[in-house]
C-alpha cells in the first residue's frame, strides 16, 4: 500500500515537473493542483455549529435506541 | 471536540469518535468545495456523520473506515448535486487544452491567501463533477488511486487518466480566472 501512495505522489509531482516551488512576499507557488487544494483545506476550519449540531443529533439518535438494546450493550 | 461529543452522547463508540475526529475536516472540505456553499457543506457534514453513526454498527471493515466514510460523503454530495440539478459543465473543448502546454507548464501562482479559496471554488465549478470528485479525493494523500477508483466506481487506470485531464482543466481555468 505504501508503494501505491508513493507512486501516486510521484506521479502528482512528475505531472507538474516543470513547476518549481518558490516563494516571495506577495506570491505563493504550488507544485501541483493537489498541493494547492491541500493548502486551501488547511486554511479552512470546520464551523463550531457543525460539531454542536452533530453532537445534538447523535444524542437524539442514541435516545431512539430501545432501552433493552442499550441495556444489553452494557454486557 | 471528541470529549464534548462523548460527553453529550454518553457512551459513544470510541472508534466512531476517532473516525469523526480524524475525518471531519476532510468531509467538510470535500462538501464545501463540491457544493460551493458553506451552509450546504455544514448540513452535508452533519448528515454524513449521522448516516455514518446509524450505519456504524453494520460496518464490516471490508474497506477502511476512512474510505467507507468517504463513500458516504461522495454519495451524499452527488445526491445533493442531482437534487439541485446544477451541473456546471466546461464550455471549452478539452482537445484545445491538450495542445496548450504552456498554460499548465508554469507555476500556479496566487497573489494573496484570501483569494485562494474563492479562486479554487470558481475553478472547481468550471469542471465537470467527475473531475471535481477525483481531484478532491486525490487531495487526500492517504487515499490511493485504487481507493479513489473504488469510491468512484472506476478502474485505477481510469482514475489516473481522469486525474490527468482534471489537473489540466483545473490549471487552465485557474489561470484564466486569475
Amino acid at each position: 500500500m505504501k508503494e501505491e501512495f508513493k507512486k501516486k505522489l510521484n506521479e502528482e509531482h512528475k505531472y507538474e515537473g516543470a513547476l518549481k516551488e518558490s516563494t516571495s512576499s506577495s506570491e505563493r507557488k504550488f507544485d501541483s493542483v493537489e498541493d494547492l487544494l491541500r493548502y486551501d483545506a488547511n486554511q479552512i476550519s470546520v464551523p463550531e455549529q457543525v460539531e454542536n449540531k452533530i453532537k445534538k443529533s447523535i444524542a437524539e439518535e442514541k435516545s431512539k435506541i430501545p432501552f433493552w438494546k442499550r441495556w444489553f450493550k452494557k454486557f | 471536540m471528541e470529549t464534548k461529543l462523548k460527553s453529550a452522547t454518553g457512551c459513544i463508540n470510541k472508534s466512531f469518535e476517532d473516525l469523526y475526529k480524524e475525518n471531519v475536516r476532510n468531509v467538510y472540505y470535500y462538501a464545501l468545495r463540491m457544493l460551493g456553499s458553506i451552509t450546504e457543506a455544514e448540513d452535508a457534514t452533519h448528515d454524513v456523520f449521522i448516516k455514518a453513526f446509524r450505519a456504524y454498527a453494520q460496518f464490516r471493515n471490508e474497506s477502511s473506515p476512512k474510505t467507507w466514510l468517504y463513500r458516504i460523503t461522495v454519495n451524499h454530495c452527488n445526491y445533493l448535486l442531482k437534487v439541485r440539478a446544477k451541473h456546471p459543465m466546461t464550455d471549452i473543448d478539452e482537445a484545445d487544452i491538450e495542445t496548450q502546454n504552456e498554460i499548465y507548464d508554469s507555476p500556479i501562482k496566487v497573489i494573496e491567501n484570501k483569494e485562494i479559496g474563492l479562486l479554487i471554488q470558481k475553478t472547481l465549478e468550471k469542471l465537470p463533477i467527475e473531475y471535481r470528485t477525483v481531484l478532491l479525493l486525490a487531495k487526500d494523500e492517504k487515499l490511493s488511486y485504487e481507493e479513489i477508483g473504488q469510491l468512484t466506481n472506476q478502474t485505477t487506470d481510469a482514475v489516473r487518466g481522469k486525474l490527468h485531464r482534471a489537473r489540466k482543466l483545473f490549471i487552465y481555468h485557474f489561470k484564466k480566472l486569475r
